[in-house]
């Protein structure tokens, strides 16, 4: 039986990606900016950031909110590139040495993460966030203290001058945008990285496969329901953990190519905001912290980015000034993660008090009404 | 436990054993093959005389590495290319002629000097490794110190 369209329900469901439609829809025309090169910078920042959303996916599926935690992932990655700069490998290589060297180190700090978050069930979130600063502080120790020092590196042009520790700006112009120029097409105009959403492509494979592996139907599983899972012989930590592990492996291949696009690297600050970045886009998307599906990443990365270029122009036409809409987008950004948590919680809570009413047996056919309407 | 499912988890536990052996090899493998295959190398193309005058400069001479981009040297001048993995194939042409010359850049050198006319010339080995003296570092007031403020804007 098909259900009906509740255009009310649709827009609850969909209340951040259609603010977030509305805001580009109005801001597009008013900056000016030509479609040649709204297109063109979608496309290539498609490519760029879409990796990283990617890493979210399955934490979500598992049941354990969105990983703030991915930032770990991230400096792995950075970890990486560090090594194949310092090595002076060049091009895609580089960017394999990077991935290989950052590969152990993401294993082992999702690890960590996944059994930390494994004793902070219930609050994965908040707990993968603070997680993050508490790792930024040991990554800032060991690249500002060891790197150079206890851990030998070979070129003086990324130490800083006192002898030991990485120089705040690393140029990647051994690897820059080695893998965008891999394989360029252009397409009426429009230069599109095949190799990158290649890759982003085969990850879309891999996650529409992996769901329907036995590991991605666990995961499924424990999303649903802890305490079931566990009755029905599913390893739930074990699984939460290869959740995470795979996570912050995915974000570290995605910060690699992130940065390999951008072709220099804020060593101490580049990993900071991905996670916030990497939330924002899959919100935006029209994901929640308890379903994320791939179209919601594309979607999210579009309307968020869209946003992010028309904004600045936008700002300036308006008011004289584009930092206004650097402002805005900012603001608008950790806007969409603040009203996607709070509908969340608002949902919850409704579906709280719907089952309550249902328990109680009062008013059985309102009780179905409400559940039409969240 | 039966004899049957003891020999099955153990087939298991073989298959297990010898595909992670596999995916390390692997993964070692990779690593070699990045490392060695992918470091770049400077390349100082450089067209002086001897001082022997066992041989001399050309008045201009084009040459490429590698088959990358040709570049135009003067007499007594010198300039940079970069070569991937530790082969290395020098081209050039002057006076009508083109000369070729191969080697195998030793593990550990980052810098080599190729002698054009000596390749020319056909003396081996027509280059050897550059080592120069350290480039003094900035000194230390003269660097920012490493900022962990001012995080860049969300999205890049």
């Amino acid at each position: 039986m098909s259900k009906k369209f509740n255009l009310r329900r649709f827009a609850a469901d969909n209340v951040v990606v259609i603010i977030f439609l509305v805001l580009t829809a109005a801001a597009t025309p008013v900056s000016g900016l030509s479609a040649g090169y709204i297109i063109q910078e979608i496309v290539t920042r498609i490519g760029r950031n879409s990796f990283l959303v990617f890493s979210l996916i399955l934490p979500v599926m598992a049941g354990m909110g969105l990983n703030f935690g991915m930032v770990l992932g991230a400096m792995a990655g950075e970890i990486g590139l560090i090594f194949a700069v310092d090595w002076n490998i060049i091009g895609v290589p580089g960017l394999i040495f990077a991935n290989l060297v950052g590969l152990p180190i993401a294993v082992f700090l999702g690890w960590i993460c996944g059994e930390v978050l494994n004793r902070a069930r219930g609050r994965e979130m908040v707990t993968g966030f603070i997680l993050g600063f508490f790792m930024d502080g040991l990554y800032q120790f060991v690249v500002l203290y060891l790197m150079g020092g206890v851990i030998p590196m070979r070129s003086a042009a990324i130490t800083l001058s006192r002898g030991y520790g990485i120089r705040n700006t690393l140029n990647l112009d051994s690897v820059r945008q080695s893998l965008d120029r891999l394989l360029e097409i252009r397409i009426a105009g429009v230069a599109v990285p095949a190799a990158t959403l290649g890759i982003i492509g085969a990850l879309c494979l891999f996650i529409v496969w992996f769901r329907k592996t036995k590991l991605g139907q666990d995961m499924r599983a424990i999303g649903q329901d802890q305490v079931v899972s566990n009755s029905a012989g599913i390893p739930v930590e074990r699984t939460r953990i290869v959740a995470i592990v795979i996570s912050t492996v995915l974000a570290m291949v995605g910060q690699i190519i992130f940065l390999q696009n951008m072709g220099n690297m804020a060593t101490y600050n580049a990993h900071r905001q991905t996670g916030f970045f990497a939330v924002a886009a899959i919100l935006v998307g029209g994901a929640s912290v308890t379903k994320a599906t791939i179209p919601n990443v594309f979607v999210g990365v579009v309307l968020l980015h869209l946003m992010y270029i028309v904004m600045p122009r936008a700002g300036a036409e308006l008011f004289g000034s584009a930092q206004i809409g650097e402002y805005f987008r900012d603001a608008f950004s950790y806007g969409a993660i603040a009203l996607a948590l709070v509908l969340h919680a608002w949902r919850k809570q409704r579906g709280v008090e719907i089952a309550r009413a249902g328990l109680r047996g009062s008013a059985a056919e309102g009780v179905g009404v409400k559940e039409a309407a969240l | 436990m039966s004899d049957a499912s003891r020999i099955k988890s153990k087939a298991v536990a073989g298959r297990r054993a010898a595909f992670r052996a596999a995916l390390a090899a692997a993964y070692l493998a990779a690593a070699a093959w990045a490392f060695v295959g992918g470091r770049g190398h400077t390349i100082l193309l450089d067209n002086k005389s001897a001082e022997d005058g066992s041989y001399a400069a050309f008045r201009t001479v084009e040459a490429s590495v590698n088959g990358g981009e040709v570049q135009q040297l003067s007499m007594r001048e010198r300039v940079k290319a970069v070569a991937v993995g530790q082969r290395l194939r020098v081209k050039a042409s002057a006076n009508g002629r083109t000369f070729e010359g191969e080697a195998r850049i030793p593990f550990g050198e980052d810098i080599i000097l190729v002698s054009l006319p000596k390749l020319a010339a056909g003396i081996e080995p027509f280059w050897e490794p550059f080592r120069s003296e350290p480039a003094p570092r900035p000194a230390a007031e003269d660097e920012a110190p490493p900022s962990l403020e001012a995080a860049p804007s969300i999205g890049g």
